[in-house]
């Protein structure tokens, strides 16, 4: 690897941080968070876990579009604006109806959101849900992340001829903010649970809180992305 | 209480789509004949702003938005237009310079998002000598300044200068 590649690696990773601390993936990011530091003290590891996860899945979602991008499958101006466009607004919708559900809103025998419980994730099935949750977290761009996924990170893979590499790259620099947070939370409440005893008071706040943030981000989009109130 | 802020929410959830399906069905491709029809008629590449149309050497650098603002697109405008403003009054060189911001997701402005290859709101220096359009720039950085205003300032400045003083 020559040391241009490396110097495009480490600039493809820090614009997506860049990208994450900008104040448009806010509300996703925040509900992202409280979703992945919802798993405190059901397992030591679970929080970092998860968060790899979520990684994971902004990591492929954008080493995939970049992919077909570089490769001229798909047309970057028509699906950029298209995502910018129609990413937020299919998201509301489905923020604000996971919420109710993590709320108990639609009813007990309701279980078509079973893919949000974070009750889930102490069996092993649930553990899919953090990676198609940074999937779908990625796929709606902010005119930011849009610019400069597009703009710099693009161009960028195509020149380095790394398609695949340099997208993921960012993809995965895009949630680290996100991962530290979490794990930072989840380190200081595991030293608050020790010294007060409170162990397992957080947890039963957890799923609720979660479910609040999804309905408050899905709220928030829906009213700056498909009723411009915002 | 619980109830109603279920029905609440769900009506959110029903008005949200209910918007993007109508929103959808008014913007669906017109029938083909309004298409050829439209084709007839779409503008060229690049024009500048009607009022400086008639000078010889033009440039007008361009903020191309959408109808979704948010805080960051209107930053990027408000200091494009301040840099155009405060540096290029006078012209450059024999260049008279312009600002304009253009909604690309108004029919007949929708074109410029494949002449630029625009990817998100973005500023573009375009030179025109009379009504043809010359070369042309997109000012890449924009949002990784803009967290800086007065680098953002002096990189709209320094790019525009570079473009009017290439050949």
């Amino acid at each position: 690897m020559s040391a241009e590649f490396w110097a495009a690696a480490l600039t493809a990773l820090w614009t997506g941080v860049i990208t994450s601390v900008s104040p448009c993936p806010l509300a996703t990011n925040l509900a992202a968070l409280t979703y992945i530091s919802g798993h405190s003290g059901s397992h030591r590891l679970a929080v970092l876990a998860h968060g790899g996860l979520y990684a994971l899945g902004r990591a492929l979602a954008y080493a995939v579009i970049g992919f077909l991008l570089v490769k001229s499958l798909l047309s970057a101006p028509s699906f950029s604006f298209f995502m910018q466009k129609y990413g937020g607004q299919a998201l509301s919708p489905i923020l604000v109806l996971a919420g109710m559900y993590m709320l108990g809103m639609l009813g007990r025998g309701f279980a078509g959101f079973n893919f949000f419980d974070p009750s889930k994730f102490k069996v092993k099935a649930g553990a899919l849900s953090s990676l198609f949750m940074g999937v779908i977290f990625a796929l709606v761009f902010c005119p930011v992340s849009a610019a400069l996924y597009f703009g710099v990170i693009i161009p960028l893979a195509a020149r380095n001829a790394a398609p695949f590499s340099l997208p993921l790259l960012y993809g995965l620099g895009t949630a680290l903010p996100v991962i530290g947070t979490a794990v930072a939370l989840d380190l200081g409440l595991k030293r608050l649970s020790a010294v007060t005893g409170l162990a397992g008071k957080f947890e039963r706040y957890a799923r609720p809180a979660t479910g609040w943030v999804f309905v408050a981000a899905g709220v928030y989009l829906g009213l700056r992305d498909i009723f411009g109130i915002v | 209480m619980w109830r109603a802020l279920s029905v609440l929410l769900l009506s959110f959830v029903f008005a949200a789509v209910y918007n993007i399906a109508s929103a959808r069905l008014k913007t669906a491709p017109a029938p083909a004949g309004a298409a050829a029809a439209a084709a007839q008629q779409v503008r060229p590449a690049a024009k500048p702003a009607a009022e400086i149309r008639t000078a010889a050497k033009t440039a007008v650098v361009y903020y191309f938005y959408t109808n979704t603002r948010c805080s960051s697109c209107k930053a990027i405008e408000a200091y494009t237009k301040e840099a155009v403003e405060k540096n290029f009054t006078a012209g450059h060189k024999g260049w008279k310079v312009a600002f304009k911001g253009v909604n690309v997701d108004e029919e007949p402005d929708k074109h410029f998002t494949a002449d630029y290859r625009l990817n998100s709101k973005s500023v573009v220096v375009q030179k025109f000598a009379g009504d043809k359009a010359l070369n042309w720039g997109k000012l890449e950085k924009v949002w990784q300044l803009l967290g800086d205003k007065s680098a953002f300032i002096a990189y709209v400045t320094d790019e525009t200068r570079r473009l009017l003083d290439e050949k």
